[in-house]
Order: C-alpha cells, then sequence, then structure tokens
C-alpha cells in the first residue's frame, strides 16, 4: 500500500466518514438519492417538514449507521487493545470472555427468561432487557475469566489466554444445549443473536450505547505508550516504570465495558476487532500511539459499510452482519497475510 | 553517589538465594558479576532492576526513592521478546517513556539517535527491528537502556548482554558499556567468562552460593584458588601479555593438536 504516512492514514480516515455515511444512508430497500439525504439531514437539522424518505433516513437508517459506527469502532479499538495486551497479532476480543458472556447472558435470557416477564414488565422495557442481560454476563465473564487468570494479585496473560479458550468452548456446549430446551422460535432468536444484527437500532439504543462506550473509547488511546512498552516484555515495561498489573487491569476491564456493551445490543460480529487492526498494522506499524485512533476510526468506517451491504445484497431481506463480516473479513485477511509474506 | 546494597538476603521455598550481600556500584565504575550458574547473580540482578523485593537489607539508590527509579535505572535482558516490526528508532526511543508524558520531544529523538551512534547502530535507525540480526538487536536495545538513563545519576544493569553474540560484538558492546561508565554511569554486568571481565571491568564481584567471595579488582579476585574452590576448574592465572590486567587459563582440556 502506498505511504502516506501515520498522520495521513487519520486525516484520510477523518476525510471518508463524511462520504461514508452519506453513501450508506442513501441504499438499502428502499432507494433513496444522495439529495435526498442531504435534505433528511438538513430537515433533521432545522427541525423541517419531513417526507417519507426523509423519515426512512432520520429515523430508521441513521441511527443504524451511527450504531454500526459506535459498535465498529469499540470492536476495532478493543482488538487492538488486546493484541497489544496478549503481544499477538491474533488475539480478538471474545478472549477475554465478554462476548461469550454476552452470548451467555443473552441465551439465558431468550430461553428462560423472556416468556415469563412478557406482560409483566410495560413491553418498551422488553427492548432494553436482553441488552441488559448480555451485559451483565459480559462483565461478569470477564471478572471471572480475570480472578481465574490470576495469582496472588499478577495476572499471567497466558493463563488469561487459556480461560478465554475454556470459556469459549463452555459457551458454545451451553448453547448447544438451549437449542436442545429452546421452542423453535426461541432458537431463531438464538441464531440471529450469535450471528449479530444492527436491525432495530432506535435512537435509544444509540443513545445507550454511546454513553456505555464515551469513557472505553477514549479511555483506551490513552493506554498506547504502555502498550508499546509492553511489547517488549513484561519485564522490560515495569523497567520502563510501567505498572504492568495495573495496565492488564485497565486495558481488560475498558475492552470488557466497549465490548459488552457492543455486543450486549448487537449480538456477535466477528471479525471486526481482528482484521481492522490487523490491517492496519500491516499499513501503519504496530505504534500503538497511531494504531490505537486509527483503529476506532476504520472501525467506525468498516461497519457501516458492511451493515450496508447486509441491508441491500438480498433486499428486502436482510443479511447477518455478522455473517458478512467474516464472510468479506476472512478472504481479505488471508490476501494480507499472502502479500506480507511475500514482501 | 553511589548504589549501596546492605545486607541483602532473599530465599525462595527455605532455600536461601542470596544470604547477606554488601557492596557499592560507584559511579564512574565498571561492575562484573560472576559466579557459577544457580549462585544467584540473576536474582541479585533482579533486586537491583526492582523485580524483587529483598526479604532482608535494603538497596539505597543514589539516595532517591526506589519507587521512581525508571528514569536513572535501565536493564538490559540477555535476549528479548519483540516480535512487531517497530523501526529500530522506534525502540530506542521507548527508552524515552518515563522522560515524557506525551509526545516524543526533538531532545527525546536526539538522545535516541546518539544512543543509537553510540551503540554503533546508528545506520540501521530506520531498518525495521524483526529484520536485524541477533547482535544488532541486542545492541538496539543497548541503544535502548541507555537512551533511558542519559542523564545522571544512574544505573546500568546488564544480564549476560554478550551470551548470544559474536566475539567482535561482545568487544563492542562491553566498549561502549565502559564508555558509558566512564561518562557517569554506574554499571553493573552479569559476565561468565574471566577474561572479558578482567579486561572491561574496574571491580569484579565474585557470587559463590548467594555469598560475596570476592570483591576487588581483577588481579585480587580472580586467582587459581578462588576459581577452583568457586567454579571446581583449575587453571593458571598469568600476566596478559599484551593487556595490564590478568589472564586466566582452564587447564581442564587435554587437547591433542
Amino acid at each position: 500500500m502506498a505511504k502516506i504516512g501515520a498522520k495521513g492514514v487519520l486525516v484520510l480516515g477523518g476525510a471518508l466518514l463524511g462520504p461514508v455515511a452519506l453513501g450508506v444512508l442513501a441504499v438499502g430497500a428502499v432507494g433513496v438519492s444522495p439529495s435526498e439525504v442531504a435534505w433528511a439531514m438538513w430537515s433533521l437539522v432545522s427541525g423541517a417538514e419531513a417526507d417519507t424518505s426523509s423519515a426512512i433516513v432520520s429515523d430508521i437508517r441513521l441511527p443504524r449507521v451511527v450504531m454500526a459506527a459506535l459498535v465498529g469502532a469499540a470492536l476495532a479499538l478493543s482488538g487492538a487493545v488486546l493484541q497489544g495486551l496478549f503481544r499477538n497479532p491474533l488475539a480478538e476480543p471474545s478472549l477475554i470472555g465478554a462476548s461469550n458472556g454476552a452470548t451467555l447472558g443473552a441465551v439465558l435470557f431468550i430461553v428462560f427468561i423472556e416468556g415469563r416477564i412478557h406482560g409483566i414488565l410495560p413491553s418498551w422495557t422488553l427492548k432494553f432487557a436482553l441488552p441488559t442481560a448480555a451485559f451483565a454476563f459480559a462483565l461478569l465473564a470477564t471478572r471471572v475469566v480475570m480472578r481465574l487468570a490470576s495469582r496472588q494479585g499478577k495476572t499471567s496473560i497466558a493463563t488469561l489466554l487459556l480461560t478465554g479458550v475454556a470459556l469459549n468452548a463452555w459457551v458454545g456446549a451451553l448453547v448447544g444445549l438451549m437449542f436442545y430446551l429452546g421452542t423453535d422460535t426461541q432458537i431463531r432468536a438464538i441464531t440471529f443473536w450469535t450471528l449479530g444484527s444492527l436491525s432495530g437500532s432506535g435512537w435509544w439504543n444509540v443513545a445507550i450505547l454511546a454513553i456505555f462506550l464515551l469513557f472505553p473509547l477514549f479511555y483506551m488511546p490513552r493506554l498506547s505508550r504502555e502498550l508499546n512498552a509492553l511489547l517488549l516484555g513484561e519485564a522490560e515495561a515495569a523497567h520502563l516504570g510501567v505498572n504492568v498489573q495495573k495496565l492488564k487491569t485497565k486495558a481488560v476491564a475498558a475492552v470488557a465495558l466497549a465490548v459488552g456493551a457492543a455486543t450486549a445490543f448487537t449480538g456477535l460480529i466477528g471479525f471486526v476487532g481482528l482484521i481492522v487492526p490487523q490491517m492496519l498494522r500491516l499499513w501503519l506499524g504496530p505504534d500503538h500511539k497511531t494504531l490505537l485512533p486509527a483503529a476506532a476510526l476504520y472501525g467506525a468506517l468498516f461497519l457501516p459499510l458492511a451493515d450496508a451491504a447486509a441491508r441491500t445484497l438480498v433486499a428486502p431481506a436482510e443479511l447477518p452482519i455478522g455473517v458478512l463480516t467474516s464472510a468479506i473479513g476472512a478472504p481479505v485477511f488471508l490476501l494480507l497475510l499472502q502479500k506480507s509474506q511475500a514482501s | 553517589m553511589r548504589v549501596r546494597a546492605r545486607e541483602l538476603r532473599y530465599s525462595i521455598a527455605q532455600r536461601e538465594i542470596l544470604a547477606g550481600l554488601n557492596f557499592t556500584l560507584c559511579e564512574g565504575e565498571t561492575t562484573a558479576l560472576l559466579g557459577p550458574n544457580g549462585a544467584g547473580k540473576t536474582t541479585l540482578l533482579r533486586i537491583l532492576a526492582g523485580e524483587l523485593t529483598p526479604q532482608g537489607g535494603e538497596v539505597e539508590f543514589f539516595g532517591m526513592d526506589a519507587k521512581s527509579m525508571a528514569r536513572h535505572r535501565a536493564v538490559l535482558p540477555q535476549s528479548s521478546s519483540l516480535t512487531f516490526d517497530f523501526t529500530a528508532l522506534e525502540v530506542a526511543l521507548m527508552g524515552r517513556y518515563p522522560h515524557n508524558k506525551g509526545r516524543e520531544t526533538k531532545k527525546d529523538v536526539e538522545i535516541a539517535r546518539a544512543a543509537l551512534n553510540e551503540a554503533g547502530v546508528e545506520h540501521l535507525a530506520e531498518r525495521i527491528y524483526t529484520q536485524l540480526s541477533g547482535g544488532e538487536k541486542q545492541r538496539v536495545h543497548f541503544a535502548r537502556t541507555m537512551a533511558q538513563i542519559w542523564e545522571e545519576p544512574r544505573l546500568l544493569l546488564l544480564d549476560e548482554p554478550i551470551s548470544n553474540l559474536d566475539p567482535a560484538f561482545q568487544h563492542k558492546l562491553l566498549t561502549t558499556a565502559k564508555t558509558f561508565a566512564a561518562r557517569g554511569a554506574a554499571v553493573l554486568v552479569i559476565l561468565h567468562d574471566f577474561n572479558m571481565a578482567a579486561q572491561y571491568a574496574e571491580k569484579l564481584l565474585l557470587l559463590s552460593g548467594g555469598k560475596l567471595t570476592g570483591c576487588g579488582c581483577a588481579c585480587e579476585v580472580l586467582t587459581p584458588e578462588s576459581i577452583e574452590a568457586v567454579f571446581q576448574l583449575k587453571s593458571a592465572v598469568v600476566p596478559h601479555p599484551y593487556l595490564n590486567c590478568p589472564l586466566v587459563l582452564p587447564l581442564n582440556a587435554k587437547p591433542n593438536c
């Protein structure tokens, strides 16, 4: 790829945000022209009378695009941070238990809770009950994984990785069990959750997710220098004045918050946290000072684009976004890998 | 201004690793730490590096708070596990992390480049670290540790820094270490080679079974008796024919050339 420098990559990403947003707002089951998108934006700002296509853009597509951007940024940034923490470019956000925990929470909720609280709680709360369960389990699972990987206040990164792998297998088994126990409707709900979806993203979801992501998204890039030092080795980082144990706790907590919140609203969206940082590392080099902001920025570009494809490829139906990210992600990843091996 | 260790004790599971060590590391001096495997050299280095807390005794670092030593104490490990594609200059610049809170300043870059120059690898500054040879990598890390403690007071700890290097690189690295010490650093280097220690260190510490059995200049510490007692190695010690230091000749081998 062309050498445009670290700053150039960030500027390019920033400059692309606007056009990409306008582009993905225009595509979907109902065709909307770019001028209508612009008009919808204007009516949103000015409060002018909205027609049907403006309503589609501002009430349905815009929150969904913003949701996709937030989730994309959260997953890509979390992936980049964990790859630094594990000193392994192949680490991904699911390793610390957050996404597995969220899956567990969501699946248990779908099978055991959802039917029972139907009609008891006001119906608008139902939309948030599943994300709440998923988020709570995400944090809980990360806490348990961290606990199991720590002895005498010290966390072993190798044990953390293996514990995450074990949890992955265990949650997989439980999800399988739920397939056995659940009704057809529940099984369908579980399937869609594990494939990820951005449909049903209203402004409320966006607002709540934004609140939860505000802290981790701004906090994680601040860890960049300490993560750079950690790449030298744990002892070497400590010699450079880094409190390594504190760094591990801070990074894992921030990632759990970000991945837990994002996954709670959208289900499992695979590969974004692996491939976006990986591509950027090949492009920019391993320095977290530029890698982390770039991961957030390009994650925010990538997921709305992938979602736009998911909405249009089989319109009026929709592809699950997780299927699409993995379907695009895996070959691109292999291509890059081959290319970097060749050079 | 010096680093002083008093009555250092350390044991793991009832086994005494260090049994009350007293010594001083002076600024401007290169001190070599010698001893057989398992003598406690690495434990001692890790205590001085702040990785381990001694169970008895204390270390006084230039009269400073041992907790905020990152600007004054650097450690060069035997080898490093960095597998990410930083440039050599970026690696050296990491040594400046304790000094800048945000971005690297011009001064940091100047110091990193000067340190690379000192380590003899300035021509590799823009090269990708992972593509360098083992010896080049080690010297880039040496530059990183020197950049970390460019200003005084400073303590440089080298953990068997030459064991993976060819003879020319071994001498280059120790020459650089000695020059760095002469500019005002206290340098402690773990070595296995008696003659390298004799040629480059002003002071030798001989560690055996957690105790200091020798402390002083090479001609005092390196005697056939002490080498036999500590290493169970028969040797002759003669004056070096060209340099002003002793030359240790182990006599175990039976060559048939």
